[in-house]
């Protein structure tokens, strides 16, 4: 798909036709262990978040979300840059 | 005069009003003070985080109301304004007790966990912050008046945004020193319109005494300053301003100055960063 027609279809709602990142947790290390997909990301499309947080206690499970995937190209840099490889991009 | 002064400042700019720091504004307020106790709990339930991935893949009217919802929701809670280093100064002589603190956007955006302390807390917030080690992993290291303006002085000069940040608005706890995208504030405001008003001021260049060096281009966080070779020198896209004042300080030929943005007949009431859906080309 050329990119003025995704500009199109985006302008009228039509999301099927974005790109989508999917993340895998179960495959992720953790976003302060590794973060590449953070640091790399041209668009800083990811956000991490902590899990099982608890008062009083430093928590180390931060995972991540392609939170402003509305502003991904689909460039890839991030899977290049995933060990693990707990991430891929469906176009 | 912006909303915020007309209704906060008491006759100055709402933020160099010393009643909008004092810690009586928490403790007579339940709702405030509960959202003081819970900002460090609910990073994980950020509700922009919520919206966000709601509208993914997103539906434009959607988009758009639920962009206006979320731009009253923090003129509500959570504001934030950027200000030169001047006031800057003068805030740290209002504000106490002053420390400061890890950033967590850093840690949030971009996994940054050097243990570089780039955030000053105030008053309340730093009772309850201790609560939250995520926050402070490297501790809270408190600040006497004159450690605060060294240490906001040295971040200037580094090209660092200051934002002044309301608990509740206009209760002020923390300032900021921030930059593109590794900031939630300046991207959330650049990207969707909300978050982060336009400050009191506007950058001027003097292209009689700009030498077209091209520091300040590269310094600027919101993209506003752009070079233009025909004439081979900068010059500041007042539109997109938000008055920090970084570009200002690193112009060794003393060339951008400042205005009061109430001064600019068309950029009075221009506070926010127009919603846009991004992509689609379409703007509020």
């Amino acid at each position: 798909m050329s990119g003025l027609n995704r500009l199109k279809s985006r302008a009228v709602g039509g999301g099927s036709e974005m790109v989508e990142i999917r993340f895998d947790k179960e495959k992720c290390i953790g976003a302060l262990r590794c973060g590449e997909c953070l640091r790399r990301c041209p668009q800083a499309v990811f956000r991490s978040y902590p899990e099982n947080r608890r008062r009083g206690e430093i928590c180390d499970e931060w995972y991540l979300a392609p939170t402003y995937q509305v502003l991904c190209t689909g460039c890839g840099i991030c899977i290049e840059h995933c060990k693990p490889g707990a991430l891929s991009l469906i176009c | 005069m912006c909303k915020f002064c007309a209704e906060h400042g008491a006759g100055k700019r709402w933020y160099l009003n010393t009643k909008n720091y004092v810690d009586e504004m928490v403790k007579n307020d339940k709702e405030r003070e509960e959202f003081v106790r819970n900002f460090a709990a609910t990073v994980e339930k950020d509700g922009a985080y919520r919206i966000l991935e709601a509208l993914t893949p997103f539906k434009s009217e959607s988009w758009m109301d639920r962009s206006r919802e979320l731009r009253e929701w923090y003129i509500y809670w959570h504001q934030g304004q950027p200000v030169t280093i001047e006031e800057t100064k003068e805030i740290m002589k209002i504000a106490s007790p002053i420390a400061k603190v890890e950033c967590l956007c850093r840690r949030v955006l971009r996994a940054e966990t050097g243990g570089e302390k780039y955030c000053l807390l105030f008053g309340m917030l730093l009772d309850y912050i201790r609560d939250w080690p995520d926050f402070t992993p490297t501790g809270v290291e408190p600040l006497t008046v004159d450690e605060a303006i060294d240490e906001v002085v040295r971040r200037d000069r580094e090209g660092l945004v200051h934002t002044v940040w309301t608990f509740k608005t206009p209760y002020i706890a923390a300032v900021c020193q921030c930059a593109t995208p590794v900031c939630l504030a300046l991207r959330q405001a650049l990207d969707f319109g909300y978050m982060l008003h336009k400050g009191e001021y506007v950058g001027v260049i003097d292209t009689a005494k700009c030498d077209g060096c091209g520091e300040c281009v590269s310094r600027c966080q919101f993209g506003a300053i752009k070079f233009d070779p025909v004439i081979g020198k900068a010059y500041i896209d007042m539109w997109k301003c938000y008055g920090c004042g970084v570009c200002r300080a690193v112009c060794d030929r003393g060339a951008i100055s400042m205005r009061e943005r109430q001064s600019i007949p068309e950029l009075k009431d221009e506070w926010f960063e127009p919603i846009k859906v991004p992509g689609s080309g379409r703007w509020e």
